[in-house]
């Protein structure tokens, strides 16, 4: 099989030189590119490189910016966007290398033949080498100027996105990745491509790389330890010690020799065979290895088939450093003497030395240098070599270092070289060239006419390009050259871009003299005849048929490159940044534990008049004598067990129709105030039977009830009235603890439906009537007490300091804890820190689940990560290895037979039981409207039933501490938490009513955890109103709480910098003056910063100038001219269409989110991304935001 | 059992349509002499930008629904039809109650009547149940606003008065939950302010032979199985009412109707997925 891979184009760039020819006058001169850091880009950093160090933490005292010394490119700021197809915002955010090799692609695939139109989707591969390197990156530039840049910039910054765009744009559907093998990128990428033109991967392939120095600031700290002191570059020379910066760009295109022939390509040379490998453990990891490189250039001769004594020269690696040139030396040595034993006859050299370390892009270059050689046919003197490094002993091997330019004869056969490219980590390349002789052209057909086609994107680079011709025909470019073959290369080669020229064609002469013509006067209108058909057609726009055209094998000849119409490409570091820095300033510790107290209240505010009351009560209560003694004028008792309406069924506080019923008779009577005094009783539940008949007769019948009212639409004042449901202070005795869970559920009423207005009402046995009346009948919402003839009403407050005064230590050594919910996050955690502080304790862990049989541990553990039992059997492993003797339980916390079945267990193997951690627990999860009664049910049985049994079974020998895990939600709940709500309010409550009592009851409300637990599964671990919590954190606050005397903590702190801490006082709870006035004092500071960052936004826009096209009469309204504004601020046209598409327009997905935001403030209403996606023309979005400024205007 | 779900105004798109037109050349140039203007040109092209407008968005909806419900029913036997509103025409012709071009001319009508009433707007109201948005409503005491869809459980729209819309849906807007969503359509349709429009609407109905329908319809205007005999004043109904599309969907499935398909998008599909199982 042939394995000959043909060069049939290529590009080139590096200072002083745009291409092969300008290259090789480099080359072959012995130039040496060093210089000074251009000036205009010194000052273009200068503010840059001020702020990075003005911001670095470690401060750089040096006033000065001292540069490296390189081989740089005047300029790589600007761009022409338009070839691209690309946008000038998306070009300006678009990293220089990026847009570089996109450029150096271009160029050589049109070298090789082949414009737009031909290639688009062809099987072409495109392989880049490239890596980013350690200093600035233009991503992290352009994002320290603007962070918004970054969203924006992702395409353009992405290394994967140097193929990918390319291929995207020209519909290239052959292989396409950037390789990172830090120096060897290129040939390594070379190799890739060779391989897949073999495999069939792809018919052509174009490869390539570029490297600038985006901030060359010397700083000993940024050196990789190969630099030269002086930036200049000597391979081989006693003097070396190290290697310049280099920059600039190349590309090559290669196809399979035999295609390349049938195509009647160019054809450079030919790569006969290639390698890579990797230099294995060295030493170190950058340190090179003449082993590994001589079995490389061995590898690659076999793959070559070549006899390496044909060689005649070596593109080295040659990074002139005091290490690797020697080791280079040694290395090609070795190889060739497994071959000869001949000296002196293969010249070595590297174009590092003229024009410096392009790092990734250094393969290709080198390759690009050999190819110049070998067409040249001579060989160039080494650059920067005066004297041979003395430990090189070229004289006793087979190579030699050139001084001077000089033929190279080859009489033997076609002239070979090398080219190597290591890599800094040790993988390394090497090709095989051999020069490509070109049989006679045949004699040129004449006999035209001919069509020849010229096109640019813009009108700027067509004139440009016709001059270069001009110039180029003027030079003998086209001496000897068929015009049948330029024309043809001019058809298929070069893209047909928007502003196009073309010319009917006798001869090079005629082309010359009708390009000077358009150039003077403008082009003349093509002739008649089929080809002055042919010419109109694709002035129109029309691609051209060449094939048609050139119905004979044609041959694809050298033209004039494109010019480029560049235009400044270039983020702007703003000279006021020092203006602008905010250094950040650490914000005031706010505590981490709060409470909640009963205080005095003062008097409620008057009763409203007209009330019309309506009671629901429990005949077995006192609730209706308390009720008839409060002298309400328009009082209606509905008791349990009587019919809602006259001979309707009994009211059933557990059914939903008995509800319904009450909801017509609200509506049907113009009821406004609903007093649920169902829960009126008087004494606490003494069994689970009693619980289950009260949890159903009051908390149940709020839920029905307020769900009949929701669903009629009712609006209503709504009091729930209690007897000392509610614990007033720590350990008051007698507390109905269940009818507490009524508080939580009131909460969230009104959050979901702010039509009823809920009170809670909780007094004592002394509570006045009158009292109560004008409870009822006050306009006030929240939870309120009477006790003793006081009035008092919740208040949030601080816990600064959790004052640990109680038993310091709580878990006894072979003590016996018990956690509901044991195999759950929060109950893992709780159990490996009880296994941490006191080595040896016996931990039962009690879930639903429970663990898998032991049996099956092993493939469980085997599996596929991420299995949540897995992690758990992992868990209880680690907890034994902390010294812990662990159980696991699977029982229901919330069934009673269940919870009584595992605490028997427990004794029986262990004794008493010394500890409880509650932490069992289902979320909430839909609003009272659409909760089903059997979801709300499983809620609170898992919390408030799993705790009332827990003490149940533990009365006769209740252990050293309970700690329930409650919940934000119990003093701050939200839409959907009713029933989690009033579980978690009940935790609080029998906590507090159980202080003082034989055993340490600790509620803590938790807010969500920031790594693990319900919160997390449920993606809203994020901070709210208060700062998610560490488990670090959470644990501390644990052992705090079982340390101290406390019977209750809020366990979370307050996000007060964060924009939802207005949301604190939308709640009934009253907070406390020193939290209020750091609410007020944020919310004020959130407010400006608000304004400011929209304020900023406004005058960015309107500082934008655009011009808006599409109106024959100009005819624009101004909202088009601002929405045009926001559209040009995204993507930097000069001139917008009205009519013109976001997506047309460079617009991605990504970036539309912004671009909706920059509308939405610009305009002052709500416009998202959804919103833009629709509509996508400044016609269609200025017609909408039109809609919803007078949509506002009429609302305000 | 199978149902075809036909969308109303709100589902027209240029470009929709496109490839049917060529397919259906004997309706499609019976549509262009009916409404005097070419239907393939609006539905595809669309270069005055009428497309949006009621008085053509209607008749456009309405024929490419009808074409699409051809190649549907061809392939598939159904057991009801429905649809929303201006859909409610495609369901009769799907069930053999009307003829295309009586029905076209009809919604041609229509459009022309709807679209003369201006002044007015609609707003779509999400993730509140109908209940909430029936008592924000009368909470604002607005005369003019009313509710004018009931879509899913929790989507429903409003409609009326321009000003006072505006100034219910900032009300409406503020509950939690809510999302208040202005419509881009220009009359409060299916308000007691369309009752003019629907009384000489009637005149035009009076002119129309209604069939017995061969596969039944459930109306949008009742949530109930359609009679023929009282199809002309339910469309007249239909201008002022609510469209009762929940109950639309509930009667169907209480029907037997488990699978649903729909012609022109998904809009009403999406609907489905948001009302719960009765």
């Amino acid at each position: 099989m042939d394995t000959d891979i043909a060069v049939v184009g290529l590009s080139v760039e590096v200072p002083g030189a745009t291409d092969l020819d300008g290259f090789w006058q480099i080359v072959s001169s012995g130039a040496s590119l060093t210089r000074p850091f251009p000036a205009d880009r010194r000052q273009k950093l200068r503010e840059y490189v001020s702020y990075l160090r003005a911001t670095s933490i470690e401060p750089v005292p040096d006033p000065d910016i001292d540069y490296h010394h390189g081989c740089f490119l005047d300029e790589v700021d600007t761009f022409d966007h338009t070839v691209f197809g690309m946008n000038p915002r998306q070009a300006t955010l678009t990293d220089p290398h990026h847009r570089m090799v996109m450029r150096a692609m271009f160029l050589a695939l049109e070298d090789a033949g082949y414009g737009f139109d031909r290639l688009r989707g062809s099987r072409t591969g495109v392989f880049v080498g490239f890596a980013v390197n350690p200093g600035s990156t233009y991503l992290d530039y352009i994002c320290r100027v603007d962070p918004n840049n970054g969203q924006q910039a992702i395409t353009g910054n992405i290394p994967a996105m140097l193929a990918n765009r390319l291929s995207h744009l020209l519909d290239l559907r052959g292989p396409s990745l950037v390789v990172d093998t830090a120096c060897s990128a290129t040939l390594v990428a070379v190799h890739q491509a060779k391989n897949a033109l073999l495999a069939g991967d792809c018919d052509m392939a174009v490869v390539g790389g570029a490297r600038i120095v985006f901030s060359p600031v010397k700083h000993p700290h940024s050196n990789i330890g190969i630099e030269s002191s002086d930036g200049v570059t000597r391979t081989f020379d006693e003097a070396a010690d190290g290697t310049g910066f280099g920059e600039g760009s190349g590309s090559v295109v290669l196809k399979r020799m035999a295609e390349a022939l049938a195509d009647g390509d160019r054809i450079y040379a030919v790569l006969k065979g290639s390698a890579v490998n990797h230099d294995g453990n060295t030493e170190g990891i950058t340190n090179p290895d003449s082993d590994s490189q001589a079995d490389l250039l061995d590898a690659a001769w076999r793959n070559a088939r070549v006899d390496p004594r044909t060689l005649g020269y070596l593109e080295a690696h040659g990074t002139a450093t005091r290490v690797g040139d020697p080791i280079e030396h040694e290395g090609m040595k070795r190889a060739f003497a497994r071959h000869t034993t001949d000296r002196g006859f293969c010249a070595v050299g590297t174009v590092k030395a003229n024009v410096g370390h392009l790092f990734e892009g250094s393969g290709v270059l080198g390759m690009i240098k050999a190819i110049a050689v070998l067409r040249n046919r001579m060989i160039p003197p080494q650059a920067n070599f005066k004297n041979p490094n003395p430990k090189l002993d070229f004289a006793a091997g087979p190579l030699y270092v050139s001084t001077s330019l000089r033929p190279w004869e080859s009489p033997d056969g076609p002239r070979r070289c090398g080219v190597s490219a290591f890599g800094l980590g040790g993988t390394n390349a090497h090709v095989v060239l051999e020069e490509y002789v070109a049989p006679p052209a045949p004699a040129p057909a004449g006999g035209g006419p001919h069509l020849f086609t010229l096109s640019a994107a813009t009108l700027k680079s067509l004139v440009r390009l016709g001059e270069s011709y001009v110039r180029f025909i003027d030079a003998a470019g086209f001496d000897g050259v068929d015009i049948a073959d330029i024309c043809h290369t001019s058809q298929v080669s070069r893209s047909s871009h928007r502003h196009r020229a073309a010319f009917v064609v006798r001869d090079v002469a005629d082309l010359r003299r009708q390009l000077v013509a358009s150039l003077a006067d403008g082009a003349a209108p093509p002739p008649d005849g089929p080809l002055g058909d042919e010419a109109r057609r694709y002035l129109a726009g029309a691609p051209v048929d060449w094939r048609r055209l050139s119905p004979g094998p044609r041959r694809i000849v050298r033209l004039p490159g494109y010019v480029f119409d560049t235009v400044p490409a270039w983020v702007q570091f703003p000279d006021t940044w020092r203006d602008q820095l905010s250094l950040g300033t650490a914000d005031e510790e706010q505590p981490v534990t709060h409470d909640t107290v009963f205080a005095p209240a003062p008097a409620p505010a008057d009763p409203v008049a007209g009330a019309r009351v309506l009671a629901l009560v429990d005949p077995d209560t006192d609730a209706e004598e308390l009720l008839a003694a409060t002298g309400l004028a328009d009082l209606r008792v509905l008791r349990l067990g009587e019919p809602v309406r006259p001979d309707g069924a009994p009211f059933d506080a557990g059914s939903a129709d008995s509800y319904a019923e009450i909801a017509d008779l609200v509506g049907a009577a113009g009821i406004t105030h609903v007093v649920h005094a169902l829960g009126f009783d008087a004494t606490p539940a003494r069994d689970g039977g009693e619980l289950d008949r009260r949890t159903t007769k009051n908390l149940g019948s709020l839920f029905h009830l307020t769900r009949a009212l929701m669903a009629a639409g009712a609006k209503l004042e709504l009091t729930v009235l209690t007897r000392r449901a509610v614990c007033a202070h720590d350990g008051e005795p007698d507390v109905v603890v269940e009818n507490g869970a009524l508080v939580g559920f009131g909460k969230v009423v009104g959050r979901e439906y702010p039509y009823l207005g809920v009170t809670h009402l909780d007094v004592d046995a002394t509570a006045p009537a009158d009292a109560v009346r004008a409870e009822i009948l006050s306009p006030e919402r929240g939870v309120f007490l009477l006790r003793d003839g006081r009035r008092l009403h919740e208040v949030f407050v601080e816990v600064p300091q959790v004052d640990t005064d109680g038993p310091q230590v709580y878990l006894k050594p072979g003590g016996t804890y018990l956690v509901t919910g044991g195999t759950g996050a929060l109950g893992l955690a709780v159990a490996r820190s009880f296994a941490g502080r006191q080595p040896g304790v016996n931990l039962v862990l009690l879930s639903r689940s429970g663990l898998p049989p032991r049996a099956q541990w092993p493939d469980l553990l085997a599996g596929p990560g991420g299995d949540a039992r897995a992690a758990r059997i992992r868990a209880v492993r680690e907890l034994a290895d902390l010294g812990a003797e662990v159980r696991v339980v699977a029982a229901d916390a919330g069934d009673p037979a269940a919870l009584a079945g595992a605490l028997a267990g427990v004794r029986a193997e262990f004794g008493r039981v010394d500890g409880v951690v509650h932490a069992a627990g289902l979320p909430g999860g839909s609003t009272v409207m659409f909760r089903e009664p059997a979801d709300f049910d499983a809620v609170v049985r898992a919390k408030l039933h799993a705790a009332f049994h827990l003490e149940e079974l533990t009365r006769e020998d209740p252990p050293d501490f309970v700690v329930h895990f409650s919940s934000v939600a119990s003093v701050f709940p939200a839409p959907g938490q009713a029933d989690y709500a009033a579980a978690n309010y009940y935790l609080d409550n029998v906590a507090r009513a159980r202080a003082g009592g034989p055993t340490h009851v600790l509620a803590l409300d938790w807010v969500a955890w920031k790594e693990i637990g319900m919160a997390v599964d449920h993606g809203t671990s994020g901070d709210t109103m208060f700062r998610a919590l560490p488990t670090a954190t959470a644990l501390e606050i644990l052992d705090a709480g079982l340390r101290s005397g406390r019977s209750r903590l809020f366990a979370g702190e307050l996000h007060y910098r964060g924009e939802l801490i207005h949301l604190l006082r939308s709640y009934d709870v009253r907070l406390a003056p020193e939290i209020d006035a750091k609410v007020e004092h944020e919310m004020q500071a959130l407010e400006l910063r608000l304004s400011q960052a929209a304020e900023k936004i406004r005058a960015t826009v309107d500082a934008v100038v655009v011009e808006l096209e599409g109106r024959p009469d100009g005819d624009h309204t101004d909202v088009e001219r601002s929405v045009a504004q926001c559209l040009a601020l995204a993507f930097g046209y000069p001139t917008l269409d009205v009519e013109a598409d976001f997506f047309d327009l460079g617009g991605d997905s990504i970036m539309a989110a912004s671009v909706a935001n920059t509308i939405a403030v610009r305009h002052g209403v709500t416009y998202d991304v959804a919103d833009l996606l629709a509509d996508r023309t400044v016609a269609e979005i200025a017609y909408h935001v039109e809609d919803l400024v007078a949509f506002a205007a009429d609302t305000a | 059992m199978h149902c075809l779900l036909f969308p109303g105004q709100g589902v027209q798109r240029r470009g929709m349509g496109a490839d049917l037109f060529g397919r259906y050349p004997q309706e499609t140039a019976t549509a262009d002499e009916i409404l005097g203007w070419s239907i393939e040109e609006l539905c595809t092209r669309d270069p005055h930008r009428r497309l949006r407008d009621t008085r053509y968005a209607q008749p456009a909806v309405f024929f490419v629904n009808a074409l699409l419900a051809r190649q549907l029913t061809a392939e598939r036997h159904y057991h009801y039809f429905a649809g929303h509103s201006l859909g409610e025409y495609n369901a009769l012709v799907a069930a053999g109650v009307l003829d295309l071009a009586a029905a076209l001319r009809l919604v041609d009508r229509r459009a022309e009547l709807m679209s003369e009433v201006t002044g007015g707007g609609m707003s779509a109201v999400q993730g509140l149940p109908v209940s909430f948005v029936r008592r924000a409503l009368t909470e604002t005491g607005l005369p003019r606003v009313f509710l004018a869809n009931l879509n899913a459980d929790t989507q429903n729209t409003i409609a009326g008065d321009r000003a006072e819309l505006a100034v219910a849906a900032k009300a409406i807007g503020a509950l939690p939950g809510a999302r208040v969503v202005p419509l881009n359509v220009s009359g409060p349709f299916h308000t007691p302010l369309m009752a003019p429009a629907a009384e000489r609407f009637r005149a035009a109905l009076a002119d129309c032979v209604f069939a017995a329908p061969h596969t039944p319809v459930v109306s949008s205007v009742t949530g109930d199985v359609l009679d023929p005999a009282q199809a002309a004043d339910l469309l007249a109904r239909q201008l002022w009412t609510p469209v009762e599309w929940v109950r639309t969907v509930t009667t169907l499935r209480a029907a037997g109707v488990t699978e649903f398909d729909e012609v022109n998008g998904k809009t009403l599909s999406a609907f489905l997925t948001r009302i719960a199982e009765r």
